[in-house]
């Protein structure tokens, strides 16, 4: 068992080096640097400065050869926990990811909850009423999850909440918290702004877990040791938590991988959308903006993100089915 | 007996005068000025002193718009992401210089110098300052500030390699001597004469420069100043040199649009009426200016400005939802992203909900799609093509006007080419009208006319070199509706056109290389002073701004210049008079010589315009007073600034 | 991306040889092929089988996309920019009483100076007749063939006819809808053949030979599946140059859209190869003196394609999404090409949502689209599992 997670870690490292490194490539694939983004800005104020854009050239080593800026964007992170410099907001990658990286995680993670919470009961109810109204209705409900594109529920849901609940714009809090010291209320506030996102993001996990759960539940409750808990006499209930649900989430903890990777991207665009102060925005326009550092960063710290979360539910899959560590 | 009576009655009197006297005068001198209340509260707590010692000798006297404000509040705004820090400059940091825009943008008005004498050749320019001005950290602002930016920046050369002074500050092709008379008066001489030089001096790009470099933080980046470390500084900056060093630590000219420009470190001293007080160092999501206890203007009943505390720059991802958050009611004051036509009817509609009222404004552009074709394009053939009259002649009456009024502004505009507006002084009806007819038959008359009547298989017209006419159509987002369009338009008539949407950064880097065929952007020059300073669709007088012929703009600048060519001898006249009108002395001299370089315009007919621009709106929240019944929108102005930013109040 | 289920075999015996004899219908079980069972169980799976004909149905949309969509995808009348849906009328009045005619009526409006918003009213003066196989504007079917019928649209090819609405500029929504159903489907198609062809081939040698190889190409697919999608789009699709045709864009995306795709079916491929490997057809065929390749591709590959087709067709949908999004965010396809993405990208912002809702309607196409593949998918692959 042990050997297995050493491995599993091991083979982690080297694959968390290629991201760094297709990371930083992707950056640099667009034509054109950071400088280009200045001079558009100044054509925009109609107050060019072409020595000030060399200057910026000059100055971040825009024009030197892909593996030599790598190399020290690499040792800077290794040697110093420097993730580099960003051109655009002119301070450091790593103060400006901290900022980010804690609200995204909250999103990411009430999403995450959502997903469970929302597809375990659906999962099962369908699965034990399986062709009845209640399972058709949860089905299409599941899939409906699966084909609405996230951007457009986020914006039809933003206006909604202008609309009829008066819900103000942008950001997780209303302008009396925005800058008020943490407490229940701000609290609340919080939440009564991340419900909406949470439920985008989180819409299309759902489908996929509810036909996973659904799916793998009406196998086991098919198996002889169900019907013969049943003979003997066994509440339903009972019968159905005893064993079945849990074998059955088994895979469901194999999708805790992938789940991950998705709910930070459809987070991205969600908050784009709804202007959050979450990783996403920053990226994006880190990307369109060419700021190099600051988007190789994010990229690298969200693959890494999703490999620890597939080392994770590996390992738990590991122990949970003993099958698999001898693959 | 009397007299002794008389001391009793006597003395006591004198002393309850005198007392009286000594009372109404501490109370007249204490009430001579009042401050805000966040502000006494730090005088009392002796962290800031008392007012009278904050203010110069004789602080600039506002007359509100409406009446005297109310000091307190929150101004919030929507920042379309950090990029957008344009919205910033307007409202914050180009708000003051030594001079200022008139309201109604007829003409300047003195600001941080109370007199300015000029001569009359318009060669010396010497201006008083006001006396007693101090730095947001309490030192005096003198002339020596302004001395260093004047002398020490602009008129060093090794600093001037680095970064290039404007134009605006030089006449003839060379900047200003400046020669400092006391501590409060600083002369400024051209070579030649430069009447238009205190209008530019109030332009958004200009009137900050003069005043926003603090000697005492900036003389140690300097060689003159600092003979000791001035290397080690260097060295430590990581920079090569020491103009890096100061531009890294003062900023240089047009920095603002960076978040690196010092003045967005909370640090550094202003003399504008905010500070900022959470930049983008510290924050992600939204910048706060505080007020600068130590601004220099008060009202007609003694109050320092500004009357409100904070201005608040919320960072949104799009303008939509920007949009929507005024709709809500959560900004207070803007014009920038809530204009655009898309957004008119949820602005409009949502007045009530949002608690804000919508302010009539008028954009000061001429025109508010210019279309310009590169004509100095890097490719001879179609430089050949472009340059051609009647090739320009035909797309132009190919394009029909009225349908993308129809479309884009709900019908409500009036179809026009380039020329100044209607009302600015310097109409020219037949310039504006010419060759607006849409007409199919009209435009394929011209284009045959012009040498390219033979068509290949599929209809389109052959060029001078008898392959196919085709144009790169790039646009940026904003310009896309009337730019698909126009380029069906042109489809209609026989040119091969590529019509995508490009990328603002990859747009520039085109522009640069000089590879564009064709830029889609607002044209410049409507109103008079709009004219006199940005005439840069009319004749090619930037090489940045002037995307229809950037390389006649370098020749203007510099003859010699490996990439510059050289323009038609028309151009070279445009740019002989633009010269005598920057020096021109008197208004009857200004306005005769630019309806000159106007009747030369109409005849070129480069550029090309789509309607005049469209009345546009601002909105302001009810309680957010101050405000005129209409207000005016340039770059040039800058907006809002000169409406006095400083003398708004939330009632 | 589905796990494998796991469990006993189940016997699930079509009926479809219910009105045979009992000895009858033995035999045409036995008889029937692999391909027959399939089709037999699928049959029973009624959300499938109505799926499926939702799909022929929008492939065959796309197919006809000249002929069924009245207008040119970029005509337009600039008047009516935004003009609400016309409401198809059947029957009209005449003296004879009410007669079968198709018609709508025309739009007169007003504009709100200030809020630059038009009204529409119905014009009952102006009516605009609409007939089936209509003469309208010329086109070529495929680019080949040219034609000048539409199936449906007004009898005066001038007349304005907005059976779904009116768009930003004044186009008909309807045509567009149609005209971006042969980009969106198509689009699915040839990312999923791209996917297809690296998944077997990857995912095949990684369960086939194992080992080393094994090791490297699940680390690849580790890393690239593990990178969030949308930068790592983003990043690729900023590289394409804009002065590329829209054709030759078109297919950057989808060549971009299929490098995460592949390895969903290479994970499926090689788990698969991995556990047939052991299976007992395999080393019969090898004893029998196969070579590798012919026991790859006669033995194992047919053993399950039916699954990847089942994969397949669920991975159409997630292209056409992802190409929804890509667009939506402005790197995908862009104007003048139409896709749902592209409409939908027009449509995203609060006025359209406050007045012209309808426009919203391609994001209902592709739900619909999206759906029914994932059904038909999900059909297929109940019916081809030999498990069940």
């Amino acid at each position: 068992m042990g050997g297995y997670f050493i491995r599993r870690t091991l083979y982690a490292i080297p694959a968390m080096l290629v991201i760094s490194f297709v990371s930083f490539l992707l950056i640099q694939l667009p034509p054109g640097t950071f400088a280009d983004t200045v001079a558009a800005e100044m054509m925009e104020s109609a107050s060019v400065n072409e020595d000030a854009i060399r200057a910026i050239e000059e100055r971040y080593g825009l024009n030197q050869p892909l593996l030599v800026q790598y190399w020290k964007w690499m040792s800077g992170i290794i040697l110093r926990g420097d993730f580099g410099q960003s051109f655009i907001w002119n301070r450091p990658v790593a103060s400006l990811i901290w900022e980010r990286l804690g609200y995204t995680l909250i999103l990411t993670g009430c999403a995450f909850f959502f997903v469970i919470l929302v597809s375990v009961p659906i999962g099962i109810y369908s699965a034990v009423r399986q062709h009845s109204v209640g399972d058709y209705i949860a089905t299409t409900l599941g899939f409906l999850g699966l084909a609405v594109p996230g951007f457009l529920l986020a914006l039809i849901l933003m206006y909604l909440g202008f609309r009829y609940f008066g819900q103000s714009i942008g950001g997780f809090f209303s302008p009396e918290f925005a800058r008020a010291p943490w407490s229940w209320a701000k609290f609340g506030d919080l939440m009564s702004h991340v419900w909406m996102p949470m439920i985008v993001v989180g819409m299309e996990g759902t489908t996929s877990l509810i036909r996973i759960i659904r799916a793998n539940l009406l196998d086991e409750l098919l198996k002889p040791y169900v019907v013969t808990a049943r003979a003997k006499g066994l509440s339903e209930l009972r019968l159905l938590f005893k064993y079945p649900v849990r074998l059955s989430l088994i895979p469901f903890v194999a999708t805790l991988g992938w789940m991950l990777p998705m709910l930070v991207s459809g987070a991205t665009i969600v908050s784009v959308v709804m202007s959050l102060p979450t990783t996403g925005p920053l990226l994006l326009r880190a990307l369109m903006g060419q700021d190099m550092y600051l988007a190789a960063s994010f990229i690298m710290l969200l693959s890494v993100l999703t490999v620890i979360g597939t080392l994770i539910s590996d390992v738990l899959l590991a122990i949970l089915d003993p099958r698999i560590r001898f693959h | 007996m009397t007299r002794r009576k008389g001391i009793f009655i006597f003395v006591p009197v004198v002393l309850a005068v005198c007392s009286l006297l000594l009372g109404a005068a501490t109370t007249f001198s204490k009430s001579k000025y009042s401050e805000a209340p966040m502000l006494a509260k730090l005088v009392q707590q002796g962290k800031l002193p008392p007012v009278e010692q904050r203010l110069p000798e004789n602080p600039l006297v506002v007359t509100p718009i409406e009446r005297t404000g109310k000091y307190g509040g929150t101004w919030r705004s929507g920042m379309r992401t950090i990029a957008d820090l344009g919205l910033v400059n307007r409202e914050a940091t180009h708000h003051d210089g030594l001079v200022r825009w008139k309201v109604d943008m007829s003409g300047w008005k003195p600001n941080v110098a109370h007199k300015i004498d000029i001569n009359k050749t318009a060669t010396e320019y010497t201006f008083h300052l006001r006396k007693g001005i101090k730095w947001s950290d309490g030192m005096p602002f003198t002339a020596d500030d302004v001395m260093f930016w004047a002398e020490d920046l602009v008129g060093n050369a090794e600093y001037g390699q680095k970064y290039a002074p404007s134009d605006r500050f030089k006449a003839g092709g060379e900047t200003f001597k400046a020669q400092k008379i006391d501590d409060y008066t600083v002369k400024l001489t051209f070579a030649k004469g430069y009447g238009l030089f205190l209008l530019n001096m109030c332009t958004g790009e200009a009137n900050g420069e003069p005043i926003r470099y603090p000697k005492h933080v900036l003389k140690k980046y300097h060689p003159r100043y600092n003979k000791t470390n001035l290397d080690k500084l260097i060295a430590e900056a990581g920079v090569g040199s020491w103009p890096e060093l100061m531009g890294i630590k003062g900023g240089y000219f047009n920095s603002h649009g960076s978040t690196a420009d010092p003045r967005y470190d909370p640090n550094f001293p202003v003399i504008l009426p905010y500070k900022i007080k959470i930049g983008p160092q510290q924050t992600t999501t939204a910048l706060l200016y505080e007020r600068n206890p130590y601004y220099w203007k008060v009202d007609t009943e003694g109050n320092q400005l500004p009357y409100i505390d904070y201005q608040e720059y919320t960072l949104y991802n799009d303008a939509d939802a920007i949009a929507l958050a005024a709709a809500n009611g959560q900004i207070d004051f803007e014009w920038r992203h809530l204009f655009a036509p898309k957004y008119r009817p949820l602005i409009v509609e949502n007045q009530k909900k949002g608690n804000y009222r919508i302010i009539p404004t008028k954009f000061t552009y001429a025109n508010d799609v210019a279309v310009k074709l590169n004509l100095n394009h890097k490719d001879a053939v179609k430089r050949e093509v472009f340059q051609n009259k009647k090739f320009r002649i035909g797309l132009s009456h190919a394009i029909d006007r009225q349908a993308i009024i129809n479309t884009i502004y709900a019908g409500v505009g009036e179809p026009a080419n380039i020329s100044p507006l209607p009302d600015s002084g310097l109409y020219r009806e037949s310039m504006a009208k010419q060759y607006t007819e849409y007409s199919v038959d009209l435009a394929n008359k011209a284009l045959d006319a012009a040498g390219y009547s033979k068509r290949n298989s599929r209809g389109i017209r052959l060029g001078p070199d008898g392959k196919p006419i085709r144009i790169a159509f790039e646009v940026i987002g904003i310009y896309v509706d009337v730019g698909e369009l126009i380029a069906n338009n042109w489809k209609a008539v026989g040119i091969d056109v590529h019509f995508s949407e490009i990328e603002r950064s990859h747009h520039a880097t085109q522009i640069f290389a000089n590879e564009h065929d064709i830029v889609l952007w607002s044209g410049d020059g409507g109103t008079r002073g709009d004219l006199y300073l940005n005439p840069r669709i009319y004749l090619p007088t930037s090489p940045f701004e002037s995307e229809h012929a950037t390389r006649w703009a370098l020749w203007n600048q510099n003859p010699d210049a490996p990439e510059a060519m050289e323009p038609p001898a028309d151009v070279k006249r445009q740019f002989e008079l633009y010269d005598q009108f920057k020096a021109a002395a008197t208004e009857k001299e200004q306005v005769r010589l630019m309806t000159e370089i106007l009747k030369i315009s109409e005849e070129q007919f480069h550029v090309m315009g789509i309607l005049f621009p469209p009345l546009t709106i601002t909105i302001a929240k009810h309680n957010f007073r101050n405000v005129p019944k209409t207000l005016i929108n340039s770059w040039a102005y800058p907006s809002d600034s000169p409406v006095g930013v400083e003398q708004f109040f939330f009632d | 991306m589905e796990t494998k289920k796991t469990g006993p075999p189940q016997h699930d015996i079509p009926d479809a040889t219910a009105d045979q004899t009992p000895r009858d219908a033995d035999i045409s079980l036995q008889l029937a092929s692999q391909w027959q069972l399939m089709w037999w169980r699928f049959r029973k799976h009624r959300l499938a089988l109505v799926s499926g004909i939702v799909v022929i149905l929008v492939y065959g949309v796309a197919a006809f996309v000249e002929f069924l969509a009245p207008f040119p995808p970029g005509r337009m009348i600039s008047q009516l920019a935004y003009a609400p849906p016309h409401r198809l009328h059947l029957w009209e009045k005449t003296e004879e009483g009410l007669k079968f005619g198709l018609h709508v009526y025309g739009y007169t409006f007003k504009t709100n100076v200030l809020s630059l918003e038009r009204t529409f009213s119905v014009d009952t003066e102006q009516k605009i007749a609409v007939r089936f196989f209509v003469k309208g504007a010329p086109y070529r079917l495929w680019g080949l063939v040219p034609w000048d019928r539409h199936l449906i649209g007004p009898v005066d090819p001038q007349a304005p006819m907005y059976l779904l609405g009116a768009d930003r500029l004044g186009r008909d929504l309807f045509s567009r809808m149609i005209y971006g159903t042969r980009v969106s489907m198509t689009i699915g198609m040839v990312g999923v053949t791209l996917s297809l062809v690296l998944g077997v081939l990857l995912g095949g040698v990684s369960g086939y030979y194992g080992g080393t190889v094994d090791l490297l190409i699940q680390r690849v697919m580790e890393i690239l599946r593990s990178m969030p999608t949308i930068p790592l789009w983003m990043g690729l699709a900023a590289t394409i140059p804009t002065y590329w045709s829209p054709l030759l864009v078109y297919f950057m995306i989808t060549l971009i859209l299929s490098v995460i795709g592949w390895t969903w079916l290479a994970q499926a491929v090689r788990g698969k190869f991995y556990s047939l490997k052991t299976e007992d057809f395999v080393i019969a065929a090898k004893l029998d003196g196969c070579s590798e390749l012919q026991v790859i591709v006669s033995h194992m590959v047919p053993s399950f394609m039916s699954h990847i087709i089942a994969t397949l067709t669920l991975a159409i949908p997630q292209m056409i999404m992802a190409e929804t999004a890509l667009s939506f965010l402005g790197i995908g396809l862009r104007p003048p090409v139409v896709s749902w993405g592209v409409l939908l990208r027009e449509a995203q912002n609060v006025r359209v949502l406050a007045t012209s809702p309808w426009l919203f309607l391609p994001g209902v196409a592709v739900i619909v689209a999206v759906l029914a593949l994932n059904f038909l998918g999900d059909g297929i692959r109940d019916a081809a599992d030999p498990y069940k």
